[in-house]
């Protein structure tokens, strides 16, 4: 059974992002970029059933510059079989993403769709969602423990309530959250070894998909500066606060 | 409210009102030290101008009433411990003051936006006004109780920093650090806090204005020489780096650095120290100035560190890699689009043919927080076993490191067995921390001074020094004055009767109570 995992390129989790002078955008140049968080956890979960034998096969695939490839490196380090690299300057919105991806699965008829529940640079958490309404198969997202079991894949998530198990036929899109595995190190040797294997580069035309731009940014800001708290000494001063405020 | 029976007690009280602290339950903390026994005093006094701090000091040397002064009580010397003293707090002296540019522009913070985010977006609105230009060069001027990871919140939107890692940043002041030359974990990249200083404003122990004081930036040291080395003063140098022996640092103009646009590090396990050094040489061959930081863990010290953090403790190698040492080499890059994970692997498999299974390889977070782990596991081992600890910060000239530490954990195994030694510390400059613990049945308090004597006979032969960055204090006055060579103690004796005659500041420290009587 193949899998098909997306890997994003973003800012690393350990930089602190600034807003660009001119409000258009955050400051991405001179700046350490490195996987999504979330994508590493799909990685590490197709690796592991690629460990415990239920699938044969991993495909990376991410859409983006050249410098999209050291993501794919990553990605072929952390036991990625083959890796595809949809080539796109410029930025991609989700639902041609989920578009190019979903073209890369039909192509590459891949059973599952891995990808992380959001991406930390934009938090959209639109683009597995997306891939699965345009294929019409199930979808499975916020997983925090997935089988796959011949034809169908029995995934938990984490929901309000506690835990919901779900069953799905496959071919479908699980994403993944914070909490179900915690990726290997890469090991230094395995990053370099990656760095040789050949990456398969296609484009939106390749796949039939044409760019668009549903959504426009009209301006990026800081978030709001928190405002300074006060210091209550009842409980009966916390409530009259709260109602002031009109929260209670 | 009776007052402590300090001469000055009364007309203290008078400037400082409510800042004179006089409460048992507020002035506890100021009495209990990170390590060694408790102090005892009456009263804290907690100036929040530099006038004050001169006032404090000019009433106590007319009224002969000795201080003890109080950073971000994290010093380990024991140099703030009270016995009987009113204890100088600087930490109401928090505020970041303004910041210029290499070309001279300058930010002034506003009272209004002196602290926390307020601080930092009024610093980033002002910068983000000027186009965001490069910051290389910039310094920034601060009062002495700013905490460190108070003052790099504030640099970290220009991509600058203030260099001082070290496991207690959060609390330790810049205007301590800068006193005591304190040296962090990347000490072989930055040097101490002292080269970090650019300039030091304060006052002498008689109150008279001190400054400006300056240092020298950090440069790779010769390897015959100490790199750091807390026993010896520059008195070149003024307030920095003389520990609070001859006046109060009040605010500082601190040099800023790149925030590296990447950073890689590795593991590796080494069988002894000499030939950790020849790694060191190697890497520095091959990385120059970008070694950031070279840190050695003792076997046991990973052990602890293992049992500290139980299942969620990862070694990052292969398999289950054992080693007598094992080495933290961390580089880094100002170029984002540098592959440094790739000259970081061509160095440890090509240059030290070390094979694929020996590098430890992992983020880097995951790397740094074995290291910064392990005092916290020593704490733990410590109270585990129940019979306390004897705690080491030493030095020797580079070139002498290998050897020396080699020898000096020979002569400890030799010489108490029984006990367990915990190494770690800055072998890119030399130094080392060394905790020695005890069992219930076998404390270390019935083997201290045979230990503590041995300890320094080991050093000293290797042309070490007792103290390499965490300062003498009180801790190491007896050391101090019998291994300090007579005309240097000489020299800050002068010093101390030019700038402290009556004995002020920190009575205990270097041993002035006895210096100064002889």
């Amino acid at each position: 059974m193949k899998a098909l995992v997306s890997v994003k390129r973003v800012v690393d989790y350990n930089v602190r992002v600034q807003v660009k002078s001119d409000g258009s955008g955050v400051i991405t140049e001179g700046v350490k970029h490195s996987m999504n968080p979330f994508d590493e956890i799909a990685m590490e979960e197709a690796v592991r059933l690629k460990e415990k034998g239920k699938l044969t096969e991993i495909v990376a695939i991410t859409i983006g510059g050249a410098k999209n490839e050291e993501t794919l490196r990553s990605a072929l380090a952390f036991g990625a079989d083959r890796a595809i690299h949809i080539k796109e300057e410029g930025d991609v919105q989700p639902l041609t993403a989920a578009r190019a991806f979903a073209a890369a699965l039909k192509k590459e008829g891949a059973q599952v769709f891995f990808a992380g529940k959001q991406a930390i640079d934009d938090d959209a958490n639109q683009t597995g969602q997306m891939v699965a309404a345009l294929l019409d198969i199930a979808q499975a997202t916020f997983a925090s423990k997935v089988e796959l079991d011949g034809g169908k894949a029995v995934v938990t998530r984490e929901v309000d309530a506690g835990l919901e198990t779900l069953e799905v036929d496959l071919p479908a899109v699980i994403t993944t959250d914070l909490r179900l595995n915690e990726p290997r190190y890469l090991k230094l040797p395995d990053i370099m070894k990656a760095k040789k294997k050949p990456i398969e580069t296609v484009t939106f035309a390749d796949l039939g998909v044409e760019k668009g731009a549903a959504l426009t940014i009209s301006k990026t800001s800081a978030p709001p500066k928190r405002s300074k708290g006060i210091m209550v000494k009842t409980v009966d001063e916390l409530v009259s606060a709260l109602k002031s405020k009109g929260l209670v | 409210m009776s007052l402590p029976n300090y001469p000055a007690a009364p007309q203290l009280q008078q400037l400082l009102g409510e800042r004179y602290v006089a409460a048992p339950e507020r002035v506890e903390r100021y009495e209990v030290l990170e390590r060694g026994p408790r102090g005892h005093t009456g009263a804290v006094l907690l100036p929040q101008t530099e006038a004050e701090v001169q006032q404090i000091l000019r009433l106590c040397n007319a009224q002969r009433t000795p201080l003890v002064i109080s950073g971000g009580r994290t010093g380990l010397v024991e140099a703030q411990r009270p016995l009987g003293e009113p204890v100088l707090s600087l930490e109401r002296l928090n505020r970041p003051l303004s910041l210029t540019l290499a070309d001279g522009r300058e930010f002034v913070w506003p009272a209004e936006a002196a602290s926390g985010d307020a601080a930092r977006d009024a610093l980033l609105a002002w910068w983000t006004a000027l186009g965001q230009p490069d910051a290389e060069g910039a310094t920034v001027t601060v009062q002495t109780g700013l905490a460190v990871d108070a003052l790099n919140d504030l640099l970290r939107p220009l991509n600058r920093m203030f260099p001082m890692e070290m496991g207690s940043s959060s609390a330790a002041t810049v205007g301590a650090c800068a006193a005591n030359a304190s040296a962090g974990s990347n000490a072989v990249c930055y040097g101490t806090s002292a080269h970090m200083t650019d300039t030091a404003w304060g006052f002498w122990g008689n109150g008279e204005p001190a400054g400006p004081c300056r240092s020298t930036p950090w440069t790779a040291p010769d390897p015959q020489r100490f790199a750091i080395n807390s026993a010896q003063i520059d008195p070149a140098w003024g307030l920095i780096g003389s520990q609070g022996a001859f006046g109060i640092i009040t605010r500082l103009r601190l040099r800023t650095y790149a925030i590296p646009a990447q950073r890689e590090a590795a593991l590796i396990p080494v069988a002894d120290m000499v030939g950790a050094m020849r790694i060191l040489d190697a890497a520095r061959g091959r990385f120059g100035a970008d070694v950031e930081e070279f840190e050695f863990i003792s076997r046991s010290a990973m052990a602890l560190v293992r049992a500290l953090h139980g299942e969620a403790f990862r070694l990052p190698f292969a398999g289950d890699v054992d080693s007598p040492l094992f080495l933290l080499l961390q580089i880094k890059s100002a170029d984002a689009d540098a592959d440094l994970a790739a000259a970081l692997y061509e160095f440890l498999a090509g240059d030290l043919a070390l094979p694929d299974e020996q590098i430890g390889y992992a983020p880097l977070a995951a790397l740094k927080k074995i290291r910064h782990s392990i005092t916290e596991a020593s704490n733990a081992r410590m109270r585990a076993l129940g019979g306390g600890r004897l705690s080491f910060d030493t030095a020797t000239p580079l070139a002498g490191f290998g050897e020396y530490l080699d020898a000096m954990r020979a002569e400890l195994q030799r010489a108490a067995p029984d006990t367990e030694l915990v190494a770690f510390g800055h072998a890119g400059v030399g130094g080392a921390h060394l905790h020695v613990l005890g069992s219930a049945d076998r404390p270390v308090s019935a083997v201290g001074k045979t230990l503590t004597r041995l300890v320094i006979d080991v050093t000293l032969a290797h042309g070490g020094s007792f103290s390499a960055e965490h300062g003498i204090g009180s801790k190491w006055a007896d050391e101090y004055l019998a291994h300090t060579p007579s005309e240097q103690l000489q020299t800050i004796k002068a010093l101390k009767q030019a700038h402290d005659p009556h004995n002020i500041l920190n009575p205990r420290s270097f041993g002035f109570d006895r210096l100064l009587a002889a």
